[in-house]
Parts: structure tokens; C-alpha cells; sequence
């Protein structure tokens, strides 16, 4: 069974879901990004009424880079399409695992959550002058990359619960989002939660790779840097990982109890 | 092997999820073999357990009793060999991407049954010809009537180059001609020697295209008979239907031994004759004929007759 087939053919469904949310990318930059950034640029201007440069800059990379998981994000309700669309029993009883169809489908979210974060940062770097070390911030985009991969497999992961409940994909996957928004030093800094939440968000996306991308766009020192993003990519690989597994359970608990509907 | 599905003691009880509710039983002690190249009606009424035996034997769900097989690997425990071996359409619009082209969405269901690139495309230029979508091939299936879709659904049961397909009322909602064309495959099908298990309502459907079919209720096989045989649990002998506009033959036919019943039908004019005995069919014949009638036609029920009289007319009622 060759996989990457699979997930080629996924992708070509998942490139097709986007394209009815964004019929091309002038019309995703006119209407998402602007939408994205205007939230973002939001929380920036309150960090500037405050009067401090440096929680300005605070906020913007923190706000930069969350945008990216959020928008992979959708992964938790994309996840559930399939049930929507009468699919699901077929590609249970396909000969091929349910995981590679899932992600290949559900991997244009990760891709929309790069080009978002990407594309946000360079808008607020350039509305809010935002001072780039060169050539350090280079490998700013490499970062990003992590992070919203690394959410993606946290995303993924719950996706692979909601199948089993289509209707609370939108509460599921705004709490997720919430959570990480509210707990991974976006735009409260992690110290200031209690220790069990700290605990808690060093097993969660985004908290080791934002800290790296602070880290790389403040001057930090390259080993902390790359440590954090190892943590990043290590996190995100066992939610992944978790989220593959649980997949084809949540099909083998749907075979057992009957909740495969074939319409 | 002969047999391409068979079933022994098949079972499913689904838990109740209301508290104090009993569990529900949607099969019940289900043995049945269905030979290579056979088409198998499934007739029920809604809540008989069709489905259900559908969604076992397409390893969809695991039954809780008894086993079932498909050209002699385990469904429950072989699942691996099973699956390339089977394919499901189910009737309605869903189980096909709308924002995808009759072409990919066939693409796609090939790479899942992993039919190797080249074969693929082939396979899939064929089915889109022989369903009649090849020059809506390249269209949004957004755009396709529901027969389309429905005649889609069947080319994305038989990309993966399934000898066993499942049909769960394929043609429900379609316009009779789409509904007749729908038929059509499925018998060219059977002539390929596909093995076809078909959910419907649609009594001329079965009768149509089963070599055999099975009455389910209540989650109980009742009868596994060809349509003709079945039709013979009603009556055993042949009935005649005449159109005649004088009520004076009528009474004469009565008094024939072996006329059980003359019986106005529905349309005017219309009568049907049901015979007990098989010699009084000439005697009918002759007197009908003597009294000048010429619209004449000897039947026997149909399997919509069979149905009601062995499931009983429910109305709207479902179990």
C-alpha cells in the first residue's frame, strides 16, 4: 500500500475543502488574513497603550505565531467532514488505514497555518517596525513550521475523539485553541500561571517553540533556540503519533458499538 | 468455493444508550449462503435488520453473535482480507465529494485501494463510460443529478475491483428511467459474475434483478426463496386478470370447480380470477372466451403481493 499515494490523494480532497473557504489567494489575504491580522494588530496597540515597546514586541511575536495554530487548528472540525459527507463508513472498510487518508486530507489546514502565521508576521513586523536581527530571523519561518506542525498532531489528536462526536467539533476546537492561546505565553507571559498550569503547557504545542522564537528574535543563544524547537518537534510528534493511534481505535470502537452510520 | 458470503447464528444487539430501556436486537440467528455470481434481494420492512446484515458482512460493524464470512475469510477476524475483496453503494446524494470531479473522486478511492496508477486510470475511463458520467467525467459532482451520483456511487464501489458489492437501496429517490438504467448495470454486473447483495423497498427491483431473495423481519431471516417460489406461498396456481364491461359471465365463472374467487380489481372493468385448481384454468379460458371477452391475462402475485401478506401492511408503523 503505498501511503504516499494515499496522502497525495487526501491532499487533493483537502485542497478542494479550502478552496470553499478561499476561492484563490488573493481572496484568502483580502478577507482571512486581514481579518487575522486586525485581531492580532489589536492586542499589539493594547501592549502599546500600556506604554511598554517591550510587551509590544511581546505581544507580536506572541500573536504572530499563535495565528499559525489556530489555523491548523481546523484540523479538530475537518476531521469530522467525513462524517459529513457520508465518507467515513467507506474509508473505515477501505483496505488502507484510516490515518494517511485523514491526514492527507487534513494536512492543507497545517500548510494554512504556516502561510497564515507567516504572512501575519511579516505585516506586523512591517506596520509596527519591529526591529529583525539578520541573519537570525532567517530561520524564523523554520520555527513557525514547528510550531504549527507540532499543533497539528495536537489537533489531530483530538480530531480523532470528535469523529465519534461531529457536533462538538466547533466547541472542541475552540476550546483547544483557547487553551493554547490562554496558557502558552502568547500573550501572558507562562510564569504567571499557577505551577501545575506551567506543568501542564510544557506538554502542550506551541509553549517550547514560541519560547525558541522569542529566544531567536531577542538574541538568545542558539543552543537554548534549538533545544526548544527539539521540544517543539518532540511534543508535537507524540500528539501526532497519539492521534494515528487513536484514529483506527475510535474505527474499531465505532465497529463495536454501532455509531458507523452509512448515511 | 461456491459460496461467496455465508452466514451461521449472525447476531447483533446494540445497547440501549436511554437508561432502563431494553437493548435492541437488530439480528437475530441469521445462517444463510449466498453463492459467487448471485444476486441476493434483502426485503424488509424499515428496522428489519437489512442494513444491519449489510454492515457486518462490509466489516462496517462487528456482530455479537454468530459469524459470517466473505469468500471464506472471517469478517471479524480476517478484516484485512475481506476489504479488497468487497465494495458499498448506498442510495442518497452523500458518500461521494461534491467539490471533487466524478474523476478524482474514483482517483481518490483508487489510491485507497491501492489499484496501481496506470491500471487506474484505465479502470476508471471504463466505469465512468459504462455508468454514462464519461462526458460529465470532468464535472463537480455539485453538479451531478442525483441518478448521476447515485451511477458514481456504483463506479466508486467497483474501482477497487470488488468480485462482492453491497447495494443498501441504491435507488431510492431516483426517477424511474435513472432507477431502470440503475438495473441495468446491475444485471450486466451479474453477468461478470460479480456476487451482489441488494437492500430495497422497490418490490419490482428484486424481482427484476434477484436470482433469489430474503424476507427479513424483526432481525429474523422468514424466507429465502427465488421471486416465482415465493410468489407461490400466496397462491399456488396461476390467477386470471380479464377486463369485461357485462357483469353475466361473472356468476357462471363462480359455479366452475376450481375458481376460488372472482374478484373485482381495482381498475373498472377489471377483474381477477384466483384458481385452486390448475385444470380449471381452460374451463375459465374457454368461457371467457365464449362470452366475448379479449382482454385476458393470466399472472401470478407479485413479490409486493408476497411481501404484505407474509410482513402484513403496517401503514407507517416501524418496529
Amino acid at each position: 500500500m503505498s501511503v504516499r499515494r494515499v496522502l497525495q490523494a487526501g491532499f487533493m480532497v483537502g485542497r478542494k475543502d479550502i478552496a470553499i473557504f478561499w476561492w484563490n489567494w488573493k481572496v484568502w489575504l483580502t478577507t482571512w488574513i486581514l481579518r487575522i491580522v486586525t485581531s492580532a494588530a489589536t492586542w499589539i496597540l493594547l501592549g502599546r497603550l500600556i506604554g511598554s515597546e517591550e510587551r509590544v514586541y511581546f505581544l507580536l511575536i506572541g500573536n504572530a505565531v499563535i495565528v499559525g495554530p489556530q489555523a491548523a487548528g481546523w484540523v479538530v472540525s475537518s476531521s469530522t467532514w467525513d462524517r459529513f459527507d457520508g465518507t467515513y463508513p467507506m474509508l473505515v472498510v477501505a483496505p488502507t488505514s484510516l490515518a494517511p487518508a485523514m491526514i492527507g486530507r487534513t494536512s492543507i489546514w497545517l500548510i494554512n497555518g504556516i502561510l497564515t502565521s507567516l504572512a501575519t508576521f511579516a505585516i506586523l513586523v512591517t506596520l509596527f517596525r519591529f526591529p529583525l536581527r539578520m541573519p537570525d530571523a532567517l530561520f524564523a519561518p523554520l520555527i513557525v513550521a514547528v510550531v504549527c506542525a507540532s499543533s497539528y498532531g495536537f489537533s489531530l489528536f483530538i480530531g480523532s475523539f470528535v469523529i465519534r462526536i461531529p457536533s462538538t467539533r466547533n466547541i472542541v476546537h475552540n476550546l483547544a485553541t483557547t487553551m493554547l492561546t490562554a496558557f502558552c505565553g502568547v500573550s501572558v507571559p507562562i510564569a504567571f500561571w499557577p505551577g501545575w498550569v506551567q506543568t501542564v503547557t510544557t506538554i502542550l504545542p506551541v509553549t517550547h517553540g514560541l519560547q525558541s522564537m522569542r529566544l531567536l528574535l531577542n538574541g538568545g543563544s542558539p543552543a537554548a533556540i534549538v533545544s526548544g524547537v527539539l521540544f517543539e518537534a518532540a511534543v508535537g510528534l507524540a500528539w501526532l503519533t497519539l492521534g494515528i493511534l487513536t484514529m483506527d481505535r475510535m474505527a474499531d470502537r465505532g465497529r463495536r458499538d454501532g455509531s458507523i452510520e452509512f448515511v | 468455493m461456491t459460496i461467496a458470503i455465508q452466514t451461521r447464528g449472525l447476531g447483533r444487539i446494540y445497547k440501549s444508550v436511554q437508561k432502563g430501556a431494553g437493548d435492541i436486537t437488530a439480528l437475530e440467528d441469521v445462517s444463510m449462503d449466498i453463492e459467487i455470481g448471485e444476486v441476493r434481494g434483502l426485503l424488509g420492512p424499515n428496522g428489519a435488520g437489512k442494513t444491519t446484515l449489510v454492515k457486518i458482512l462490509s466489516t462496517v460493524l462487528l456482530p455479537t453473535s454468530g459469524t459470517a464470512s466473505v469468500l471464506g475469510h472471517d469478517v471479524e477476524r480476517e478484516t484485512a482480507a475481506v476489504r479488497p475483496l468487497i465494495g458499498i453503494v448506498f442510495g442518497g446524494d452523500r458518500g461521494v465529494y461534491w467539490h471533487l470531479t466524478g474523476r478524482q473522486n474514483l482517483e481518490y478511492w483508487a489510491a485507497l485501494y491501492d489499484v496501481p496508477v496506470k491500471e487506474a486510470n484505465q479502470r476508471i475511463s471504463r466505469l465512468l463510460e459504462r455508468v454514462g458520467l464519461g462526458n460529465r467525467a470532468d464535472h463537480l459532482v455539485e453538479t451531478y443529478s442525483r441518478g448521476m451520483k447515485q451511477r458514481l456511487h456504483l463506479a466508486r464501489g467497483l474501482v477497487g475491483g470488488a468480485r462482492i458489492l453491497f447495494l443498501d437501496e441504491p435507488t431510492i429517490g431516483m426517477d424511474p428511467l435513472a432507477a431502470r438504467d440503475f438495473r441495468n448495470l446491475v444485471q450486466e454486473l451479474r453477468a461478470e459474475g460479480k456476487t451482489i447483495l441488494l437492500t430495497t423497498h422497490d418490490m419490482a427491483e428484486a424481482e427484476s434483478v434477484c436470482d433469489r431473495v430474503a424476507l427479513i423481519d424483526h432481525g429474523r431471516v422468514i424466507a429465502v426463496e427465488t421471486p416465482r417460489t415465493l410468489s407461490r406461498l400466496i397462491t399456488q396456481y396461476e390467477r386470471i386478470d380479464f377486463e369485461c364491461d357485462h357483469d353475466e359471465v361473472l356468476n357462471p365463472l363462480r359455479e366452475i370447480p376450481g375458481v376460488a374467487s372472482v374478484m373485482p380489481l381495482p381498475e373498472e372493468r377489471n377483474f381477477r380470477i384466483d384458481l385452486s385448481n390448475e385444470s380449471a384454468a381452460r374451463t375459465v379460458l374457454e368461457m371467457l372466451i365464449a362470452a366475448g371477452v379479449t382482454s385476458i391475462r393470466t399472472s401470478r402475485p407479485s413479490l409486493e403481493e408476497v411481501y404484505v401478506h407474509i410482513i402484513g401492511d403496517r401503514g407507517l408503523k416501524i418496529r
